[in-house]
Formats: structure tokens, C-alpha cells, sequence
């Protein structure tokens, strides 16, 4: 009985895994460093080997200097939420409070009453 | 497969919504673009007035992925062809400004593989290291800002003495003259001060798309290493920025929170709104991230301090 009910588990393991599995089958990126600012424009084609739909997905961005970022699809921009920080050792730490640079490339339009 | 071969690296994970599902077993097209500040270092630190300014680029051969990357190209532009040294992980090859690296097969998620590129750059490094903008709320139907400014140049620091022959000779190293900021269409009254008093070098022309350009000309051309301190100031009109909801008598204010300084980097941004006297019930703005507090300030016409 504690067999099978090991078996489900990771059964039900194997599924979850598969079930959010996102390749990136192809990334170009164009990085442009004419100005003083580092300019990075990547095109990825995400792929969803997994067994159902996904409504979200995950980008990373590398280091702490980060000024500025839109992500789109179809020439649409996309919301993206910064959701945790990702050391290189694969050690993930809780995130802090993330305010990155505002820079002032574009506008940012602030409302308060 | 390839692997991590640098140890110096952390990442920022994004989760993006895409709007519509995409299905089992389909792709989906997604564009990224980041741009980063202080990638850059000068190198060498310091030049001289008739040196040309050297810049390494710090980065990696590999697109930042949380996941594994079947196959990945890169294309870099440089200011010109003057590139000193790269980095290598082949295959690389480069033809006049322009570097490519790759294509690089199936490399793991968040891979990293450390890229320095050491070229030639007559870019302005410029960076506001601190900006403090006051936007006043006014009853005589205006809304003032003022906007203070501590401006760096970031690139090599200037050796030796600086020489205003030579400067008029042409020899002009790194140096930055002027720089530009971009403000509402709607913009009067425009001044540019510092602690001495009102800087006249200053132009201002309407742009195609209805922005006031404003050109700002220090006291001195600046060389890197050094900073100039000042501030700017301008009116605009309250009806085109103030709305109110006659059933509340609620008035809401939607500005700008930062101006468009051009390729500069904003590096600490503080904003004070300054209400009219008996303003109450005053709500943060509604923009995640920020930081927000309420104090009394005393106006030129107060009696008991605005809100």
C-alpha cells in the first residue's frame, strides 16, 4: 500500500514538472552599446512542452543595474511583475523590497489626488 | 552542452502575463528589451585632454534565460570599429562595428559566461546621481515644478590640468558641452539656475512631437570625473493636469513622475507634491515600488502649512 501510494506521488510529481515545462527553442538578441546606456533587445520563441495551457511565463534579467524594461508580444506590450532575485549557484534567495533605477528613458505618468 | 563557467553573476526574475493562454506543445514569440545602467567602466581611469576614452563592457556571451536555450545569437554594435579586446567563447567573429557571437547550442537555464568588450566610446557618460522635483500645486491655476539635479560624467577622469587653449584648439578629450532635457508641450516660464544665480546658456525650441527640447549649457564643459550641480523650473497649466470629480470635490493631479533627460540615467529620484492649504485626505500615488510620506511645509502664502 506505501508503494502505491509512493508511486502516486511521484506520479503526480512527474505530471506537475511536465506540466509547466517551457523550453526556449531560439533567443537573438541585439545589444547595442553606442551610448552610455546598455541597450539589450532579445527575440525569444518560448516553447510549451508541458501537458497543458500556461498564461504566464518567466524572463531573467542579469545584475542589479537594470534601468528600464518592456516585454511584448505581437508589438504588444506585456505586464511583467519582478517576482525574485536568482543567484548564479543556483540558490534562490527571498526576495527584498526591488526598486530598480528609474531611468528616463520614456515617461512615467504619476496620479495622486 | 555548455556550461556556467563564472560564478560572479545573479539574476532578476520577471514573471510576464501573456494575455491569451498558449496551448500545449506551441510556441509563443516574446520581445525583450532591457536597457542597463553602469555596464560600462572607463580603462584606463583617468585621460588626458587629448587622449581618447576607452570603455570595457561588462556582460555575459549568453541571454539571460530561466530556461535551458536551444540555440542563441547576439549581435553587438559598438560606436565604431576601434574594439581593443573581446572576450572569447567561440565561434566569434566581428566585421566593422559590429560583433556577433554564436550560435551557442543548448545552453542551461540561467547561464552565464563573463563578456568584457574594451572599445572606444565618445558617449556622454552622464548620470544624475540624485533629482528632486517639487511640483506645486497652485490656486492661481497653475502647477509649478522645479527640478534639482547633482549631474556626473561617469567616463575617464580628466589627467592633468585642463587647458582652455587647447579646448579652443579643438582638443577637446571626453568632454561633455551641453546636454538636453525634454519637457511637457505646455512648458512657460522656463529658468535654469544654479547656487550662483540664473545660467543664460540655455536654448529652448518645440519638437515634431510637441515636447519642449530644452538645451542646457554648464558654466563649464564638464570632463569626466567632475559634476555640476543645478536646477531648472518651469509652470504648467493646472487645467490641463488637474481634474476634479464635482460629486466628490476630489481633485486628482496626473504628471509625469520623471522628465525624458535623453540617454541619462536617473540614478535616486525624490518627488514632492505640494498641495494647496486644508488639502485633506491626500492617497499615495498608485504606483507600486514607491516609497511615500506626508509632511507640513510652509508656502509663501501660508498661514498654518499646506498638506
Amino acid at each position: 500500500m506505501q508503494v502505491v501510494r509512493v508511486l502516486c506521488i511521484v506520479a503526480l510529481l512527474a505530471v506537475a514538472v511536465t506540466a509547466s515545462g517551457i523550453e526556449v527553442r531560439s533567443a537573438s538578441r541585439t545589444l547595442s552599446l553606442t551610448s552610455s546606456l546598455a541597450k539589450e533587445t532579445t527575440e525569444f520563441v518560448y516553447h510549451n512542452s508541458g501537458s497543458s495551457s500556461i498564461s504566464t511565463a518567466e524572463i531573467a534579467v542579469l545584475g542589479e543595474n537594470l534601468a528600464y524594461l518592456v516585454v511584448s508580444r505581437d508589438g504588444k506590450e506585456l505586464v511583467a511583475t519582478y517576482a525574485r532575485d536568482h543567484m548564479h549557484n543556483g540558490v534562490t534567495y527571498v526576495a527584498r523590497t526591488h526598486s530598480s533605477s528609474p531611468c528616463s528613458l520614456g515617461t512615467h505618468t504619476q496620479s495622486t489626488n | 552542452m555548455i556550461d556556467d563557467d563564472d560564478s560572479a553573476s545573479s539574476f532578476k526574475i520577471y514573471t510576464v502575463r501573456l494575455k491569451t493562454t498558449v496551448s500545449a506543445n506551441s510556441s509563443v514569440s516574446l520581445k525583450v528589451h532591457a536597457v542597463y545602467g553602469r555596464a560600462f567602466s572607463p580603462k584606463p581611469d583617468e585621460i588626458t585632454q587629448s587622449q581618447r576614452q576607452l570603455v570595457v563592457y561588462h556582460g555575459s556571451h549568453f541571454v539571460a534565460s530561466p530556461y535551458k536555450v536551444d540555440s542563441q545569437t547576439t549581435k553587438i554594435k559598438t560606436p565604431s570599429s576601434n574594439v581593443l579586446s573581446i572576450s572569447q567563447r567561440k565561434p566569434v567573429s566581428r566585421s566593422g562595428d559590429t560583433t556577433e557571437l554564436g550560435p551557442y547550442k543548448n545552453v542551461q537555464a540561467f547561464g552565464f559566461s563573463s563578456l568584457q568588450m574594451h572599445f572606444e566610446s565618445s558617449a556622454a557618460f552622464l548620470v544624475v546621481s540624485e533629482q528632486l522635483r517639487e511640483v506645486e500645486i497652485s490656486h492661481w491655476g497653475n502647477v509649478a515644478v522645479e527640478e534639482h539635479y547633482t549631474l556626473h560624467h561617469t567616463g575617464s577622469a580628466l589627467k592633468g590640468a585642463f587647458s582652455r587653449l587647447d579646448y579652443m584648439h579643438g582638443v577637446r578629450g571626453n568632454s561633455i558641452e551641453e546636454f538636453t532635457q525634454f519637457l511637457p508641450g505646455d512648458a512657460i516660464d522656463i529658468y535654469y539656475r544654479d547656487v550662483i544665480g540664473n545660467i543664460s546658456t540655455s536654448h529652448v525650441s518645440r519638437t515634431d512631437d510637441n515636447r519642449v527640447k530644452f538645451e542646457l549649457k554648464p558654466r563649464f564643459v564638464m570632463f569626466g570625473g567632475w559634476k555640476t550641480v543645478y536646477y531648472t523650473g518651469y509652470n504648467l497649466p493646472a487645467s490641463r493636469y488637474l481634474s476634479v470629480d464635482d460629486a466628490s470635490s476630489r481633485y486628482t493631479l496626473s504628471i509625469n513622475l520623471i522628465n525624458d533627460l535623453g540617454e541619462v540615467l536617473t540614478e535616486q529620484l525624490e518627488t514632492r507634491f505640494i498641495l494647496p492649504e486644508g488639502a485633506t485626505y491626500v492617497l499615495p500615488p498608485p504606483r507600486s515600488g514607491l516609497t511615500h510620506s506626508l509632511t507640513n511645509s510652509l508656502a509663501r502664502s501660508s498661514c498654518a502649512g499646506a498638506q
